[in-house]
C-alpha cells in the first residue's frame, strides 16, 4: 500500500473529550425508555414465580377486563419459533401450558395495555396453575441427578484440559495445596434496566430500537420467533446504559417478548423493565464452585495444577457452554505451568440462567489459583511478587493451553510497575506497623496477576469478525458505522479517534453513528474487549482505502508527490505547499466522482485448537494486570474497607487514555463489589435481593482514598496501533488481591466471594467456638 | 381502585381526612412510596401534611425539645437547638440514607413507620422521648418505647396521628451511636447500638435485633449497680445480650447480628483506651 | 382514574398539567417529556431520578406530582445558559472523564449543583456525603470526585461566577 499509517500518530493517545458527552451530561441522549412513538402500547411480562412445575393453565380473563388492556399474549401468538438462546437455544419464549416451568423468572405471558401501570397491573392479575414439583437449588443436588431438569442429566457441559503429566508434577512437589472455593452470583446492576421498543416498520417488517450490547443477536433471534427473513428484521441500538455483559443475550429476550405484542396488535410496544423483573429473569456471572490441588518445588515454582469447576448453568444453557471456554482456559492462571489438567462441568438448577459478565466465567476461578498461589506464597515464606515472577509468562513460554507466546507478553512490566507503584515492600511494613497497634482492625495487603485472553477466541472464531463502514459527505463531515456498540465503555469516542487519525479530518467532524443492521453486516457481539481492535480495525481499514484516494486526489491537483502528502487535523498538504482544508478537497473529489464511502472488514486470524485435549491457540492474543490493595477489616462485625489500590494493566496501547481510565477505575469498583458486598441471595429458587436497597452496590463512600494506576503498552501487532483489550481485565484483577489482602489482615484464608462481612466474621472465628 | 392524596391546610381538615380506615400519611414518603409501590400497603386515601406549618417546628422547651412531625432530618441537622443539645441524635441521623432521603425523611415518620431498624428512633429512644399524639379524643402523650408495639405497629388508633416528639436535651451525657450495615453509605441498619452515659449511669438500645428497637434497662442497672471492673464487664455484656432476639433475614443471619452486638459492647466497654469511643 | 391539575415551576416556566394522584413526580416529569429524570429502581435508591425542589435534592420516584404545586422544580435541563452553554458543573464532568453510559449523570449533575450551590467549596467528606445517594455502575467514581472538585474551581473563577 502506498499511504501507510501516518508516520506518528497525532490524535492516537491523546486527551480528547467524549464523543457522546455533551448529549449525556445535558440528559438530551436517547434511552429506550425515552423513545416514543404514536400508537405505541406499554408492555409488562407474566412470570411463573415458581421455580419448578408443570403450567397446566394460563387464566387471562380478570386481566383482559381491566379498562386499557389491549392483549394479553401467550406461546399461541408466538408466529414463528417458540424457542430463545443464542448458543443453546433450550428456552422457551413463552412457556407453553402444559410444559414445565424451570425458573422463578420463566416469561409466561406478555401483557399490552395503554400504560405501563394498567400493563402491570394487568400482569398481577393473570393467574397461573402450576403443580409444583420438587426444585434443584444447587450445584451438589444437581450433580446427584436425582431430578432432572431437561430430560437427560444436569452434568450437560464438560471441557477439559490435559497438558504435561499432573502425577508427575505433583510426585516432584515439595509442596502440595488442595482447596475448595465458591465465587457466587453477581448482578449486573446496570442503572439504565433492560428496554426496548418494537415497531412494525415501513419495509413491512420490524424495527428495535433498544439497550442493547449485541444488535445481530436480538436481529437472529426475533427473525426465528416471529418466523420473519433476517432482512425484515432491523436492530437500532439506543443509547444503552450500562450492560457489563447484561445486555449480550438478554436484549433478544425482551425483544421478543415485545415483538409478540407488535406482532399480534400491529402497533408499536414497548417492554422496560421494573428493576425487579430485571433481577428475577435476566443473566448473571455463574456461581462456581472449584477444587483446586497445585505442587509447589520450594523456591516457589509451581509444578502442577488441576482443577474441578462446576458452573451453576441455572435452567437453561444459554450462552453457558461459551462462559465456560473461559473458565477452562483461564482457570490455571497467568502462569508458565508444564503440567495442567482442567475439568470444568456445567450444571442445570431451577434458578436463573447466568450468563456473559465482564470477565466471562474467568474471575470466579481466577480468584481461586490467585488464592491459591498466595497461600502457597505464605507457606513457603517466599513474598508474593517474587512467587508471581518466578511463574510469570514471556515471550516464549507457553501457556495452560501449550500455546506459544511470541509477542505482547507485559506481563512481567505489569508486576514490576505495581511493585514500584504500590512501593511495595513499604506498603508492607506500613501495614504490619498499623496491625502491631491494632487490636479491633487488622490491615492486609494483597496481590494478584492476572491474565485475560483477547476477544473471542478459539470457540468464537467463527463470530469473530467485524465490518465498518465510512463514509465522507459533501460537506467533509464523516459518518462512521460500526457494528460494534457503544454502552458507555467509549467505543463511539475510540472509533471517532482512529477515524480522525487516518482521514486527517478534524475530531469534531466525525459521527459515529448508532449501531443499526441495516448499515453494517453482522459483525459478532460487543463483547469479550473485542471492540477496539475488532470494530477499530475494521473502521482503519476503511479509513485507509479513502485516505488513499484523497492523498491521490490531493497529489494530482496539486502535481506532488503522494508520498509527501500529509493529512492533518482538518488540513491536507504536501510538502511545503499552503495546504488545503479538508471539506474543500472532498468537494474536489465530489466534482470528480471520486467513491466517498468505503467498507471495512476485519476477522479474526485462525486459531489452531483441539477441544478433546483442550490444547491450541486459545486466543489471538492475551492482556496481563497486576494489582495490590490494601484492606482494613473490622475483627468484630467482618466489615472490610479498601483503603488503597494500586493496579497495572497491560492494554498494548491506548487509543484513548482517558477511556482507558476509565475503564480501570471503573472495573476495579464493580469487581469490589463482587468480592465484598454484592451478595445475591435466594429462597426456594427466588431471589430476595431484588431491587438496590439489599442487593448492595458500592457508593462514592466506599471506594478507596488511594487509587493509583500504571499502563503498560507491550504492543500487540493485530491491534491497532498495537491495542488489545481492557473492559473486562479491569475487573478481573480486584476480586482475588482483595481476598488475599483479607485473608493476610485476618490470618485465615478466604474461600469465598462475595467476602461479606457475615462470612468474613465466619471465618475469624471459625476454631474460636 | 381509587387512590387519592389529600393535603389538608389545618390540622382540623387533617383530622377529618384521618377518620377514614383506610388513610395513611404521607410525610417524608420514603417508607410509605416504597411500601405502595411494592404492594405491602394500598391505601386509598393518602394525607401530606406538608402544608401544616407548625408541624415544621422545632422548639425548645427547656429540658426537653419537641420536634414537629414534619420537620426533616436534614432540617433536624441544621438546628442549632439540636446540635447542641442532642449529639446523639444527629449521630443517628447523619447514617440515615442519602442526602436526597434526608432531605425528605422526618423523624416522626421514622417512628410512625415503627421498623426495628430505625436509627432516629433508636436515637429516640435513648432519649426517653415521648410522643404527642393527637386524635378525635383529644391529645395524649406515650412514651416512645410504649407506642411502638411491634414491627411497622403502634398505638395509633384510627382518626390519631402524631404532631410531635418530645426528645430529653443529652449533651450532658457521653453518646455513641454504632452502625452496622452492609456498605459505608445508604444502608439499613443490620445492628445498630446506641450509649448514652454519664458517670455510673447508662443508656443503651440496640435496633435490628428484635422486633422494635430496644432499650436494655436490666443491664443499664446492673450498670449502675454492679459496674463492669474485672469479671462484671461479661456478666453486663450478657445481661445486654439478653434482652436483644434477633432473627435471620435477607440482610443478616440472628447468629451474625448477637455477634457483632456482643462485640461492639465488649469493645466499648471493655477497652476503653483502643476502642476509640466517647463513652467510656 | 381522575385527574387532578397541577401547576409548579419547571425550570424557570410556569407549566400546568394534568395528573392522577398516584402518579410520581418521576413519571409526570417524563411524560412533559423531561427525560434527564431516569427511572433506575423507582424506590429511592439509585438516585438517577435526582431533581430539585425549591433548591432541595429530592429523589423523584418518591415524591407525589401533586405534592409539588405551587413550588419550583429543576432537572438538568434547566442548568443549560439560554443560549444553550453548558453549565461549569456539567463542563466539569465532561473535562473530568466523568461519563460513561450517561444514565446516572444528570441525577449526579443536580446532586452536585445542590452541593456546591449550599456549599461553594466543598471538603472531600461533604462531596463523597452529597453524592452517596447516587449509583454509578461505569465510573467508579473517581472520576466523578474529582469533575465536583473541578466544578467548585470553574464556578468560583469570575467567568464562572456569572453562569447560573
Amino acid at each position: 500500500m502506498k499511504t501507510s499509517a501516518p508516520e506518528r500518530e497525532r490524535v492516537v493517545g491523546s486527551k480528547v473529550t467524549r464523543v457522546d458527552a455533551v448529549e449525556k451530561v445535558t440528559g438530551l441522549a436517547k434511552y429506550a425508555p425515552d423513545i416514543y412513538f404514536d400508537r405505541m402500547v406499554h408492555c409488562a411480562l407474566v412470570i411463573a414465580r415458581k421455580p419448578h412445575g408443570i403450567l397446566h393453565k394460563i387464566d387471562a380473563s380478570r386481566a383482559q377486563k381491566l379498562p386499557g388492556v389491549f392483549g394479553i399474549f401467550t406461546y399461541k401468538d408466538v408466529p414463528g419459533k417458540n424457542r430463545l438462546g443464542e448458543v443453546v437455544d433450550d428456552m422457551p419464549c413463552l412457556v407453553a401450558e402444559g410444559e414445565t416451568v424451570k425458573h422463578y423468572g420463566d416469561v409466561v405471558a406478555v401483557v399490552a395495555a395503554s400504560t405501563q401501570k394498567t400493563a402491570e397491573e394487568a400482569a398481577r392479575k393473570v393467574r397461573l396453575t402450576i403443580e409444583e414439583l420438587p426444585a434443584v437449588l444447587d450445584i451438589e443436588e444437581a450433580r446427584r441427578d436425582e431430578i432432572r431438569i431437561h430430560g437427560s442429566s444436569n452434568v450437560s457441559v464438560h471441557k477439559k484440559i490435559r497438558k504435561g503429566d499432573v502425577s508427575k508434577g505433583f510426585s516432584r512437589a515439595d509442596l502440595i495445596i488442595e482447596d475448595n472455593f465458591m465465587a457466587s452470583y453477581q448482578e449486573h446492576a446496570y442503572i439504565e434496566p433492560q428496554g426496548v421498543v418494537v415497531l412494525p416498520d415501513t419495509d413491512y417488517g420490524m424495527t428495535v430500537y433498544g439497550s442493547i450490547q449485541c444488535p445481530y443477536y436480538v436481529q437472529s433471534s426475533l427473525s426465528k420467533v416471529l418466523g420473519f427473513p433476517m432482512s425484515k428484521v432491523r436492530i437500532i441500538q439506543a443509547e444503552t446504559g450500562g450492560a457489563f455483559g447484561g445486555k449480550e443475550d438478554v436484549p433478544s429476550f425482551v425483544a421478543s417478548y415485545a415483538a409478540v405484542a407488535a406482532y399480534n396488535l400491529k402497533r408499536p410496544a414497548r417492554l422496560i423493565y421494573p428493576r425487579e423483573i430485571d433481577i428475577h429473569t435476566t443473566s448473571k456471572r455463574h456461581p462456581v464452585k472449584s477444587r483446586y490441588k497445585m505442587g509447589f518445588s520450594k523456591d516457589g515454582e509451581i509444578l502442577a495444577i488441576e482443577v474441578d469447576a462446576y458452573m451453576d448453568m441455572g435452567a437453561y444453557a444459554t450462552l453457558s457452554p461459551v462462559v465456560m471456554f473461559r473458565t477452562l482456559v483461564h482457570a490455571a492462571g497467568a502462569y508458565s505451568v508444564d503440567n495442567v489438567s482442567v475439568d470444568t462441568y456445567g450444571v442445570y438448577t431451577n434458578k436463573v440462567p447466568p450468563g456473559a459478565f465482564r470477565g466471562f466465567g474467568s474471575p470466579q476461578v481466577l480468584f481461586a489459583v490467585e488464592s491459591m498461589v498466595d497461600e502457597a506464597s505464605r507457606r513457603l515464606g517466599i513474598d508474593p511478587v517474587d512467587m508471581r515472577m518466578k511463574n510469570a509468562l514471556r515471550e516464549g513460554s507457553r501457556t495452560s493451553t501449550d500455546q506459544l507466546l511470541t509477542e505482547s507478553v507485559g506481563a512481567v512490566e505489569t508486576l514490576d510497575k505495581v511493585n514500584e507503584l504500590s512501593n511495595w515492600k513499604e506498603l508492607n511494613e506500613r501495614v504490619e506497623a498499623f496491625n502491631r497497634g491494632s487490636l479491633f482492625q487488622k490491615r492486609g495487603v494483597g496481590l494478584s496477576h492476572i491474565i485475560y485472553g483477547v476477544s473471542l477466541g478459539a470457540q468464537g472464531q467463527h463470530i469473530d469478525k467485524s465490518g465498518a463502514h465510512v463514509q465522507i459527505n459533501r460537506d467533509g463531515s464523516v459518518d462512521v458505522r460500526i457494528g460494534g456498540t457503544e454502552m458507555g465503555q467509549g467505543a463511539k469516542t475510540v472509533m471517532a479517534i482512529i477515524a480522525a487519525e487516518e482521514l486527517g479530518q478534524k475530531l469534531s467532524q466525525i459521527v459515529v453513528h448508532q449501531t443499526d443492521t441495516a448499515f453494517v453486516p453482522d459483525s459478532g457481539p460487543t463483547v469479550a474487549s473485542r471492540t477496539t481492535m475488532f470494530s477499530g480495525n475494521a473502521v482503519r481499514i476503511a479509513c485507509k482505502s479513502l485516505r488513499e484516494r484523497l492523498v491521490k486526489l490531493y497529489a494530482e491537483l496539486n502535481s506532488c508527490s503522494e508520498d509527501e502528502v500529509e493529512l492533518h487535523d482538518g488540513m491536507i498538504s504536501c510538502g511545503q505547499d499552503k495546504g488545503m482544508p479538508f471539506d474543500e478537497l472532498i468537494e474536489e473529489a465530489f466534482k470528480k466522482n471520486v467513491k466517498m464511502f468505503e467498507a471495512g472488514w476485519y476477522q479474526s486470524p485462525v486459531l489452531e485448537w483441539d477441544p478433546e485435549s483442550g490444547i491450541g491457540q486459545a486466543y489471538i492474543t492475551y492482556s496481563f494486570a497486576s494489582q495490590v490493595v490494601v484492606v482494613e477489616v473490622d475483627m468484630i462485625t467482618g466489615n472490610t474497607k479498601v483503603l488503597e489500590a494500586y493496579t497495572v494493566h497491560d492494554v498494548g496501547k491506548a487509543i484513548n487514555p482517558e477511556g482507558v481510565i476509565g475503564q480501570i477505575q471503573g472495573g476495579f469498583v464493580q469487581g469490589m463489589g463482587y468480592a465484598l458486598s454484592e451478595d445475591l441471595k435466594m429462597l426456594n429458587g427466588r431471589i430476595l435481593t431484588d431491587n438496590f436497597n439489599t442487593y448492595i452496590i458500592p457508593t462514592i463512600r466506599d471506594i478507596p482514598r488511594v487509587f493509583k494506576y500504571g499502563i503498560v503498552e507491550d504492543e500487540f501487532s493485530e491491534g491497532p496501533y498495537g491495542a488489545k483489550g481492557i473492559g473486562e481485565p479491569s475487573l478481573m484483577a480486584t476480586p482475588p488481591a482483595i481476598a488475599n489482602a483479607i485473608s493476610r489482615a485476618i490470618g485465615r484464608r478466604i474461600r469465598h466471594i462475595p467476602a461479606t462481612p457475615e462470612y468474613v466474621l465466619n471465618v475469624i472465628k471459625e476454631d474460636a467456638e | 381502585m381509587t387512590f387519592k392524596l389529600m393535603i389538608p391546610n389545618t390540622e382540623g381538615e387533617l383530622q377529618q381526612e384521618l377518620m377514614d380506615d383506610e388513610a395513611r400519611i404521607l410525610a417524608g414518603g420514603t417508607d410509605l412510596m416504597v411500601q405502595m409501590r411494592s404492594g405491602k400497603v394500598a391505601p386509598t386515601r393518602v394525607v401530606s401534611i406538608k402544608k401544616l406549618e407548625r408541624l415544621k417546628e422545632i422548639s425548645d422547651l427547656g429540658e426537653r425539645i419537641r420536634i414537629g412531625a414534619a420537620v426533616t432530618y436534614s432540617e433536624l441537622q441544621r438546628s442549632h437547638i439540636l446540635q447542641e443539645k442532642s449529639p446523639i441524635l444527629l449521630k443517628a441521623i447523619r447514617q440515615i440514607g442519602s442526602l436526597q432521603i434526608r432531605n425528605r425523611g422526618t423523624a416522626v415518620g421514622n417512628i410512625a413507620n415503627a421498623s426495628p431498624a430505625g436509627d432516629a428512633v433508636l436515637a429516640m429512644v435513648l432519649s426517653e422521648a415521648r410522643v404527642e399524639i393527637m386524635g378525635p379524643k383529644g391529645e395524649r402523650h406515650e412514651s416512645i418505647e410504649s407506642f411502638i408495639i411491634g414491627p411497622g405497629r403502634t398505638t395509633l388508633s384510627t382518626g390519631e396521628y402524631i404532631r410531635a416528639v418530645v426528645i430529653e436535651k443529652t449533651d450532658d451525657w457521653q453518646s455513641l451511636f454504632i452502625k452496622v450495615g452492609q456498605r459505608n453509605a445508604m444502608c439499613i441498619s443490620v445492628a445498630s447500638i446506641g450509649v448514652l452515659r454519664k458517670g455510673k449511669e447508662v443508656r443503651l438500645a440496640f435496633g435490628s435485633v428484635a422486633p422494635v428497637v430496644v432499650r436494655a434497662h436490666k443491664a443499664e442497672r446492673f450498670f449502675t449497680r454492679e459496674g463492669i471492673d474485672g469479671t462484671k464487664l461479661g456478666e453486663f455484656v450478657e445481661r445486654c445480650v439478653e434482652s436483644i432476639s434477633p432473627i435471620d433475614d435477607v440482610r443478616a443471619s440472628s447468629w451474625y447480628r448477637r455477634q457483632v452486638v456482643r462485640g461492639e459492647l465488649m469493645k466499648i466497654f471493655g477497652h476503653p483506651d483502643v476502642g476509640g469511643t466517647d463513652v467510656t | 382514574m381522575n385527574k387532578h391539575p397541577i401547576s409548579f415551576t419547571l425550570n424557570g416556566k410556569t407549566v400546568k398539567t394534568q395528573v392522577e394522584a398516584r402518579t410520581t413526580l418521576l413519571r409526570a416529569l417524563r411524560d412533559l417529556g423531561v427525560l434527564s429524570v431516569k427511572r433506575g429502581c423507582e424506590e429511592g435508591e439509585c438516585g438517577t431520578c435526582t431533581v430539585l425542589i425549591d433548591g432541595i435534592t429530592q429523589k423523584s420516584c418518591l415524591v407525589l406530582a401533586m405534592e409539588v404545586e405551587g413550588r419550583t422544580v429543576t432537572t438538568c435541563e434547566g442548568l443549560l445558559a439560554p443560549d444553550g452553554e453548558l453549565h461549569p458543573i456539567q463542563q466539569a464532568f465532561i473535562d473530568e472523564g466523568a461519563i460513561q453510559c450517561g444514565y446516572c449523570t444528570p441525577g449526579m449533575v443536580m446532586a452536585t449543583y445542590a452541593l456546591l450551590e449550599r456549599s461553594p467549596d466543598p471538603a472531600d467528606e461533604e462531596i463523597r456525603a452529597a453524592l452517596a445517594g447516587n449509583l454509578c455502575r461505569c465510573t467508579g467514581y473517581v472520576s466523578i470526585f474529582r469533575a465536583v472538585k473541578k466544578a467548585a474551581e470553574l464556578m468560583k473563577r469570575p467567568e464562572g461566577a456569572g453562569k447560573r
